[in-house]
């Protein structure tokens, strides 16, 4: 038994089955692609924000296209050389197509990974500034001189073997990077608490506990009072009585691997505790849903004896009372006999600890929850997503960044929008404030922006043409790096063309490692109540990143999967070809097609993301 | 190629079979357990609407453990949350892992190829990956019943914003019930993928000699056309699914618009600029396609019991095949009636209530031409056309019933309500599910060699549908009362807060709401009746009575053409076709009809052998 039509084509419809099968496939794939496009349309139409135009380096996607244009030439090369039974000649052709997809992921993850390591932050008066998040000294307004986590890090994590922060960064210049950006208690200004939600906690989630007691320090978080349960186990008439107490107060919240102390509660003991609640929690259901069936049955034959009930309906107001009326009769009779009581099964659903006065500073990853009440001083808790609470007053959690771009469009806008004078409230932003912008170097940059706008509006008004809000509104990181390059003095445009970044150093983007290029960005310090986003370059920080990351991500799968295909047609097809080399060669056509058909879709990819 | 098992051990015949019969099998099995445990969540949804102060009684509660109700229920009583979990994946079993699956997944690749004269699907191994995508995707959704955050909870539809943030309090985003539903669904859709690539195929370059495209049957026909839709309509549902993975994981906003609130955390931290109406597009090209996807397998499956039964051919064959092909078509430019009330604005509802009202035609055209197959026919009421017969008129009142939903003002007042899911429930229970449940009792004797039992099959039969429309016709009543669609206790805490409140038609809730009771005692009943065609499923496999010959039921088509049941191959020699499909009622016959695969020259000596068989 053979399926026909496998190599060769089927005589009136002169096509053979997986021929077929590629183009439909590719149908289905043009639909998937038009729709990640209609969205893109959509998104961008709509967008209630500017919408970012050419905000990617465009050497690495003109490279890219060239690449794979390339590389769809070659595979038709390496097809026709099956055809021509020459195999040496396919293994160059297919040899050099698969190269190109390498180098095109190649170049891909680099400006992924560029992308990645960007700050973004939006502030609540919608200007926003990218950068990288630099390691401040010791002191350099730092609210309490405890360097916090990463100075436990280094005293008591490095003693006993745990790295309490897996955030550590990489080295800048000798020193130590740390991705400054925490939510931050200080338990020195105030009671600090941290609850645990025993419902909801899950010992896999412990880098959240093994975070706190690493910042808080050894010993310092205690617990707040006795954590307690009874519970009674009923037998026929007879009712057995445990009361329990799991933990006394005082008792030391601890990491992991150091039990075997007295007093110590760690993740074991608090996952004791989860269990005391559920099985408590059981109990008390289990008694109740009894209770809740005996009332139920009372009311069906009230509803059809009693002279008040009858032929009344379930959900009628006297249905529904005389049904509770019978189940607190019931649970009454069941506490009654000590089968019940409202202290039948009791177990908290929280366990509580205090942390000490004299504890370090609590930071949290931002993305480990929500914060509420971000401001210095003021009181706040911090919701971690395992239901874990840290209340307290809230620590100095500003963001330290060195800004490589500035950008005021959103906020223009917005004023537009509300017919507000844009260009007032910018100088009044609180970018420019002296907290923020201790050095008033980003004031600085902002100033030769202004003259380098003139200087371009002026140009551009001969050709008669006016500069974009883009232009007005935006500052690169280019023309940082020019404007600091000629000290801030813009005389004219030719100058600053002729210091700005070029094609070649635009590839690379902006390099914090530079030591000299590095003073081109101003350090601020945001404060935390005035950040209202807070993201790298991803999809998080707006549709246009979202839609980028989404397309571009698919259609690399696409690269991928096409070219380990391919691969596969190079490397283990000569067995095939022995047999049947017309059989390897329709193969490698309907693989092209699909090559083809990922070729395409970057043709379109490349001008919406990359030129428009 | 490679799949010519001569001597195939139990693995490779019965799990990870490349056999179209087999994987069919496998599907049907499948597909019918899904049901089952769908049909179950909604026993579990009727309880609480109908006793929404009772507790699940223990015959209800069985399935789940005194931790997971410790968790889930209240004192016993399904908790809102929990009643949405029962409805999101009620709908989602229903539709993508139950009716598809029986429809296009079991009887396509059963009887697909056997009717096309082809030996097996054009790609078998692609065929079986199909079955395990499918597979695989359904139990990662229905999986999460066991996660500490339950399963999806935002309904079948999903639409955000409210499924985005759906679970987003859990620190493993990944192991929460909406992402696996989302990563389910991108399993199911990639399984649909390849299941349509291979019918396609199939039916384009596998057919039989003689084989012609007006002599396909019409079930052929269907199930091209059902292959088109899922190829070109899913893709979109996988970007909207994509698209809303990618917010769970990264935070982005799609979907969300700027200045969203949410209770507990303010002003929630994310980009804005996105809109819940992409989604709603995004889902809904998918959305509408999927009901005739649904839809067009019963129909066809129908169309091939009536011709057999009435010993009468099809009615208007031809106009049947251009009707499908229309309504294909059209099914993809309907999809915005499913958002009238979105504020899309009056152009472009205009525009979809137009193209809805015109896809009533071809769909009128394909019942009328199946009723108008039984006028002047010499009706076999075997219990398949049972089924079929009852197909027809509660399939015709699914679809009036749609059309006042079809107007966008009527929709104002509809919308959400149990009229809606009166109106669809009408077109997929006792329409599609009793042609599919025919189709099985139809082609049972094919696969098994055995005849279901026909007293239990009208003990199935007669129960079902008395049930069936007791549950569904006081929907559209209460629907046009005002019953709000996702009520988990049927309205009662809606007359605790408004008594008295009244429709602009004057209705209240208060006078239809004891309906519930009827309804859900109806579901608990019809529930009972399921329980002969489970015997009958697996008695009639060991001690059915035996078919006489291959072609019991003396029909035209070449799946009657093979050994029963046909083996690897399926045919014994390769079949010629010399006519069209439904050649009955020939008074040249010897019998009364003229098989497919009879030659003209052979007939007289061929009508000898039928008679004599019978």
């Amino acid at each position: 038994m053979e399926i026909p039509y496998v190599v060769t084509p089927r005589k009136d419809t002169g096509l053979n089955n997986s021929k077929i099968a590629i183009w439909l496939f590719l149908a289905s794939e043009v639909m998937l692609f038009g729709g990640l496009f209609s969205a893109y349309i959509f998104l961008r139409i709509y967008a209630d924000y500017p919408w970012p135009e050419r905000a990617l380096a465009v050497l690495p996607g003109l490279v890219n296209t060239f690449i794979l244009i390339a590389s769809s030439v070659t595979v038709v090369f390496a097809w026709a050389s099956l055809k021509l039974r020459n195999w040496r000649a396919f293994q160059g052709f297919m040899g050099f197509t698969v190269f190109c997809a390498l180098v095109f992921m190649v170049l891909k993850s680099i400006e992924y990974n560029s992308k990645f390591h960007h700050h973004a932050v939006r502030t609540s008066e919608y200007s926003s500034v990218e950068g990288h998040v630099h390691y401040f000294e010791e002191g350099h307004g730092s609210g309490s001189g405890h360097a916090g986590g990463e100075s436990s890090d280094k005293s008591e994590g490095s003693s006993d073997g745990h790295k309490y922060l897996s955030i550590t960064g990489e080295t800048l210049e000798g020193g130590k990077h740390i991705d400054h950006n925490f939510y931050v208690v200080d338990p020195t200004a105030g009671d600090a608490n941290v609850t645990f939600d025993l419902d909801r906690f899950h010992p896999d989630y412990d880098k959240y506990i093994n975070v706190i007691i690493g910042c808080a320090g050894k010993g310092k978080i205690t617990l707040a009072k006795d954590y307690w349960y009874t519970q009674r186990e009923v037998s026929g008439n007879s009712v057995k009585v445990t009361e329990k107490i799991l933990f006394k107060e005082g008792s030391v919240l601890a990491l992991r691997d150091e039990k075997n102390e007295e007093s110590v509660i760690s993740i074991a003991e608090l996952q004791e505790a989860k269990d005391a609640f559920l099985l408590a929690r059981k109990h008390e259901q289990k008694i109740r849903t009894k209770a809740q069936r005996v009332a139920g049955a009372a009311l069906t034959k009230a509803l059809k004896e009693d002279s008040l009930l009858r032929g009344m309906s379930r959900w009628e107001d006297d249905a529904v009372k005389f049904r509770d009326k019978v189940l607190k009769e019931e649970l009454a009779k069941l506490e009654a006999n000590g089968q019940f009581d409202s202290d039948y099964a009791k177990a908290a659903s929280t366990i509580s600890f205090s942390v000490a006065k004299d504890a370090h500073l609590i930071r949290v990853k931002p993305s480990w929850g929500f914060m509420t009440g971000k401001e210095t001083g003021k009181d706040t808790n911090i919701a971690l997503l395992d239901g874990t609470l840290i209340t307290g007053i809230a620590g100095d959690s500003s963001l330290p960044i060195a800004v490589d771009a500035l950008d005021f469009t959103h906020l223009v806008m917005r004023a537009e929008d509300k017919g507000l004078d844009a260009d007032a409230l910018i100088e009044e932003s609180l970018l420019f404030d002296s907290q923020v912008d201790a050095t008033g170097q980003l004031r600085t940059v902002w100033e030769a922006h202004k003259k380098w706008r003139a200087l371009f509006a002026a140009e551009l008004a001969k050709k008669g043409k006016v500069p974009t809000e883009n232009d007005k509104y935006r500052v690169t990181w280019h023309q940082m790096v020019a404007y600091h390059r000629l000290d801030y003095q813009i005389d004219n445009l030719g100058e600053v063309k002729k210091v700005t970044p070029g094609l070649f150093e635009d590839f690379k983007g902006a390099n914090h490692k530079n030591k000299e290029e590095v003073k081109a960005y101003p350090e601020l310090r945001i404060p935390r109540e005035n950040m209202v986003l807070d993201s790298k370059l991803t999809p998080k920080w707006n549709n246009y990143y979202g839609i980028y990351f989404t397309i571009t991500g698919l259609h690399g799968l696409h690269v991928i999967g096409g070219a380990i295909v391919l691969g596969y047609y190079l490397f283990f097809g000569r067995k095939m070809y022995d047999s049947n080399p017309d059989w390897l060669a329709n193969r490698v056509e309907v693989g092209g097609l699909f090559w083809h058909f990922v070729d395409l879709v970057w043709i379109f990819v490349f001008p919406i993301f990359y030129l428009m | 190629m490679g799949d010519d098992h001569h001597n195939p051990n139990f693995i490779q015949k019965y799990i990870f079979s490349t056999d179209h019969k087999m994987i069919g099998i496998q599907y049907g099995i499948t597909a019918l357990l899904f049901l089952l445990f769908g049909f179950f969540l909604m026993m579990l949804m009727r309880w609480s609407i109908a006793y929404p102060n009772e507790p699940l009684p223990e015959w209800l509660g069985f399935a789940f453990n005194e931790d997971w109700k410790a968790r889930w229920l209240t004192d016993g009583k399904v908790t809102g949350e929990t009643y949405n979990m029962f409805g999101a994946m009620h709908g989602t079993i229903m539709v993508f892992l139950g009716v598809v699956p029986l429809g296009f997944g079991a009887f396509g690749n059963y009887v697909g190829p056997l009717q096309v004269g082809a030996i097996d699907m054009a790609f078998p191994k692609l065929n079986m990956m199909s079955y395990w995508l499918y597979l695989v995707g359904g139990l990662m959704m229905c999986g999460s019943f066991f996660l500490e955050s339950g399963t999806a909870k935002s309904g079948w539809t999903n639409y955000p914003p409210l499924s985005s943030y759906a679970d987003s309090q859990h620190p493993n985003q990944f192991f929460t019930g909406q992402t696996q539903w989302l990563l389910g669904m991108v399993f199911l859709i990639s399984s649909s993928l390849l299941g349509s690539v291979n019918v396609i195929t199939t039916i384009v370059n596998l057919r039989a000699k003689g084989m012609t495209w007006m002599r396909l049957p019409f079930f052929v026909w269907a199930m091209l056309v059902v292959a088109f839709l899922l190829l070109l309509a899913f893709p979109p549902l996988e970007v909207a699914g994509i698209l809303q993975l990618v917010d769970r994981f990264t935070g982005s906003s799609f979907f969300q618009p700027t200045g969203l609130y949410q209770s507990g955390v303010g002003v929630v931290e994310q980009a804005g600029g996105g809109s819940p109406l992409l989604f709603q597009h995004l889902f809904w090209f998918l959305g509408h396609p999927e009901v005739y996807v649904l839809l067009l397998p019963a129909i066809a499956v129908v169309a091939e019991i009536i011709p057999v039964n009435t010993r009468k051919p099809l009615w208007g064959y031809k106009s049947m095949v251009y009707a499908v092909m229309v309504l294909g078509f059209l099914s993809f430019i309907v999809w915005a009636h499913h958002m009238y009330i979105t504020g899309m604005g009056p152009a472009i509802s205009t525009f979809f209530q137009v193209t809805t009202v015109l896809i009533s035609v071809p769909s009128v055209v394909l019942i009328t031409s199946m009723l108008i197959s039984l006028w002047g026919g010499s009706i076999r009421f075997t219990v398949p056309m049972m089924w079929a017969c009852a197909f027809l008129p509660m399939f015709g009142i699914g679809g009036l019933t749609g059309l006042p939903l079809a107007f966008n003002l009527v929709d104002l007042h509809l919308h959400d309500t149990y009229y809606v899911i009166g109106h669809f429930h009408y077109v997929v229970a006792p329409g599609i599910l009793f042609g599919l449940f025919g189709g099985i009792y139809h082609w049972y004797p094919k696969m098994f060699g055995r005849y279901m039992n026909t007293f239990l099959g009208h003990l199935h039969f007669w129960p079902s549908l008395i049930f069936i429309n007791l549950v569904f016709f006081p929907m559209l009543l209460q629907g046009m009362a005002g019953f709000h669609r996702r009520w988990y206790n049927g309205g009662a805490a809606y007359l605790e807060s408004d008594p008295d409140g009244e429709n602009v038609f004057g209705q209240t809730v208060r006078e239809w709401i004891d309906l519930n009771e009827l309804m859900s005692w109806s579901v608990f009943l019809l529930a009972a009746a399921q329980l002969p065609f489970i015997i009958n499923l697996f008695t009639a496999w060991f001690s059915g009575r035996k078919v006489e010959n291959d072609n019991p039921w003396n029909a035209t088509t070449l799946e009657w053409n093979t050994p029963t049941p046909p083996p690897h191959g399926n045919f014994v020699t390769e079949p010629s076709v010399y006519r069209g499909p439904y050649e009955y009622s020939r008074p040249d016959a010897d019998g009364d009809y003229y098989p497919q695969w009879v030659d003209k020259s052979e007939t007289a000596k061929s009508n000898e052998k039928e008679s004599a068989d019978a």
